[in-house]
């Protein structure tokens, strides 16, 4: 049965420093969330909490409603795939799958070396126990496997131990802390895939920790993006992506990263960048961040009262589309990339050319805090000139 | 400009072939020549003066005697038939066998007790290390009064309680044991440390592991993680613990003087080699006693290979 899973004020110090500040999140039984942030955000330690691993310092964890606070990790039924695997060095890949059976079904005495051959009933749970083993064990496709030790397996191949060691008791929740980050790239593509199947098909609730955006936007239902300590958002990929909550948040979503431009909205919300007015409108005055996308920067040939004019520095050559770097030509500097389609008619900028910079898509507006601002692009497309804003100047 | 100096500036693939060694020959002359120190060094050092020692076990040699005989394997046939280093094999085997299994529990004990403190674990670890420094023989009249059978405060704690007052010091039967109690006290600290050691290298993500596969119990996490991943650090400690036992002499030399039946191994080669200036003897009775250590040594080397190297 998937577990629901409330975080309420969760709050953690260590020493001084303060590593989780009140950070509520819920996450309904069956769903795949992803945990992103910097390194050093506190990630793993809001893992752990949940997991049991460590007490918080304030607030309650919830599984199912219920308050889990006190519970040891093994009382709250969840598994967690730890970033190093943690699979014990001296035991084979099937001793290591089979462990978390044999301390729920054998008693402790039965578990002993050698005390425990005598009693009557441990060889049938062992039984018992190696076909539990031996179906999940199919389920990974790591059956060849089990008499080897970790030491002589490859990295993917203990990935998958260490899986098959947490799906064994089937767990009503699933914790992951970071587990791909020890595979090359490949590799990883292959197990995001793995794992998001199986999620599907054991219907079980997931919380995942990675750094690493792409997975978190191409696995999950839903994204906590976690800044500092504090939830600086929450919600499913594309709300992050279309509509990040902070400057951290679109900072860190997105690949290629978002463009920034220093700019200043005038008492209309008008926004100029060195006195230039860009093409984007917000609710009020006062000094601000735009952030663009590069697939919703276009250039194109230089034009009379062009709002923004780049020169270009380097172009990336990425197959389906091009990656254009540009200094931009302001008297505040600044670069600014543009995503551009291979086929477009200006695919192929030459290097130190000057284009014009016009906006196709939706601008973010953040303000000296970071906290997002409602924004509107006014005119799209090149060529449109406001005449009225080069009067203005 | 000489021959040479012009063969040098000429590519090394264009040299005739056969002109110098090849590569394979060359690096074996080099590697050799790094290797002559180390070589030398063990040839002088250990390797000669134990051909010495064997040489000397089959003659009858005395200390400062001109002339010595070949005696063939008499040394060692009369030390066999030996009541008294019989006896001193089987004290040696005896005080081993109570030193080695104590040493290391004690120490595991000692090291689990301190690992988890965290201010007072320098305390404990100095503490323990005390008796690792003393030197034995002055820290022996220390024990010789505490063991006193008339003044010596033990003798005093067994009677306060009720117990019957023991001669540890001249009765036969307790001889053995108490000098491997002052040995275990001896040695707990440097296991101690050895053990604290291995304790630290335990990643603390295995632990973590134990308490999600419900084996977070105390028992538990020893059984699962502690105690197997401590397995090189045990068999180290095994290997110096019974190497020290067996080379047991202080102890007997200050308190029993080797009387009343205690002589240890190392004592009775003592005994024949520099009381008695027999040396040939005691040659071949070192010779037994490198024997007995030397099939330790390989026992736990052949284990420690086989068994506890998990990567
Ligand atoms: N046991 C501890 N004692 C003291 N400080 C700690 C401890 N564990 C973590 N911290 C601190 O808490 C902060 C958050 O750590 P945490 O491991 O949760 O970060 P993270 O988001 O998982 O980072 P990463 O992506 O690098 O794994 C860090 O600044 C770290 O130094
Ligand atoms: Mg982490």
């Amino acid at each position: 049965m998937p577990a629901s899973l409330k975080l309420d004020r969760i709050s953690k110090s260590f020493g001084t420093t303060k590593v989780l500040d009140e950070v509520d999140v819920e996450i309904r039984a069956g769903e795949f969330v992803s945990i992103v942030g910097a390194s050093g955000c506190g990630k793993s330690t809001l893992l752990r909490i949940i997991a049991g691993l460590e007490t918080q310092g304030a607030g309650h964890v919830r599984l199912d409603e219920v308050v889990v606070d006190a519970m040891a990790p093994r009382e709250r039924n969840v598994a967690v795939v730890f970033q190093n695997y943690a699979l014990y060095p001296h035991m084979t890949a099937f001793e290591n799958i089979a462990t978390p059976l044999a301390t729920s079904r054998l008693s402790l005495y039965e578990r002993l070396p050698v005390l425990g051959r005598l009693s009557r009933r441990r060889a049938k749970i062992r039984a018992g126990i190696a076909a539990d083993v031996a179906a999940v064990a199919a389920q990974l496709r790591i059956e060849a496997l089990l008499d080897r030790k970790p030491g002589q397996l490859s990295g993917g191949q203990r990935q998958r131990v260490a899986l098959a060691r947490a799906l064994v008791r089937r767990p009503s929740l699933f914790l992951m802390d970071e587990p791909l980050s020890n595979l090359d790239a490949q590799l990883r593509v292959h197990m995001r895939e793995e794992i998001t199947e199986l999620h599907s098909r054991l219907g079980a609730t997931f919380v995942y920790v990675t750094h690493d955006q792409v997975e978190a936007m191409t696995m999950s239902d839903r994204i906590v993006m976690m800044d500092k300590g504090r939830v600086a958002q929450i919600g499913s990929p594309s709300d992050l992506y279309d509509r990040p909550a902070t400057i951290a948040v679109a900072r860190f979503i997105g690949s290629p990263a978002m463009n920034f431009l220093p700019a200043a909205a005038d008492s209309s919300g008008a926004l100029f960048h060195a006195d230039r007015r860009l093409p984007v409108d917000t609710d009020r005055a006062g000094p601000v961040v735009v952030g663009l996308r590069p697939e919703n920067v276009a250039i194109g040939p230089v034009y009379e009262g062009a709002a923004l004019v780049g020169r270009i520095r380097r172009v990336e050559h990425h197959g389906h589309d091009r990656l254009v770097h540009l200094d931009l030509q302001s008297p505040l500097g600044g670069m600014l990339s543009a995503r551009v389609s291979a086929t477009d008619a200006l695919s192929d900028p030459a290097e130190g050319c000057f284009v014009a910079v016009d906006f196709t898509g939706p601008a973010h507006v953040f303000d000296g805090d970071g906290l997002r601002r409602t924004s509107k692009v006014v005119r799209l497309g090149f060529g449109r000139i406001d005449t009225a804003a080069e009067a203005a100047e | 400009m000489t021959a040479a100096a012009a063969l040098d500036k000429t590519p090394a693939l264009e040299r005739p072939a056969g002109f110098r060694p090849s590569r394979a020959v060359r690096e074996a002359l080099a590697g050799s020549l790094f290797a002559t120190p180390a070589v030398v060094l063990l040839l002088a050092t250990i390797l000669a003066p134990l051909i010495a020692l064997v040489v000397l076990s089959f003659t009858d040699y005395e200390l400062g005697a001109v002339d010595v005989r070949w005696l063939g394997g008499d040394n060692y046939r009369q030390a066999l038939g030996d009541p008294v280093f019989r006896r001193a094999v089987s004290n040696t085997l005896l005080y081993v066998a109570l030193v080695l299994p104590g040493g290391i529990l004690l120490g595991l004990l000692a090291a689990l007790a301190v690992h988890g403190r965290k201010k007072s674990r320098g305390f404990y670890e100095t503490a323990y290390f005390l008796p690792v420094t003393a030197t034995l023989i002055a820290m022996a009249a220390v024990w010789q009064f505490l063991l006193h059978p008339r003044i010596g405060p033990v003798n005093a704690v067994l009677k306060a309680v009720g117990l019957p007052e023991q001669a540890f010091l001249s009765e036969p039967s307790l001889l053995i044991p108490t000098l491997a109690f002052i040995g275990l006290w001896n040695v707990v600290g440097f296991n101690m440390v050895l053990f604290l050691a291995g304790l630290s290298g335990i990643p603390k993500d295995l632990y973590d592991a134990a308490e999600v596969d419900g084996a977070g119990g105390s028992v538990d996490r020893f059984l699962t993680v502690t105690w197997p991943m401590l397995a090189p650090t045990t068999l180290f400690v095994a290997v110096t613990t019974s190497i020290t036992a067996f080379k047991v002499f202080d102890t007997v030399a200050v308190l029993t003087g080797g009387k009343n039946g205690t002589e240890v191994l190392l004592y009775a080669i003592y005994l024949e080699g520099f009381q008695y200036f027999k040396m040939g003897y005691a040659a071949a009775l070192t010779v037994i006693f490198l024997l007995f250590l030397l099939v330790f040594s390989v026992f736990q080397a052949v284990k420690l290979d086989r068994r506890v190297h998990y990567t």
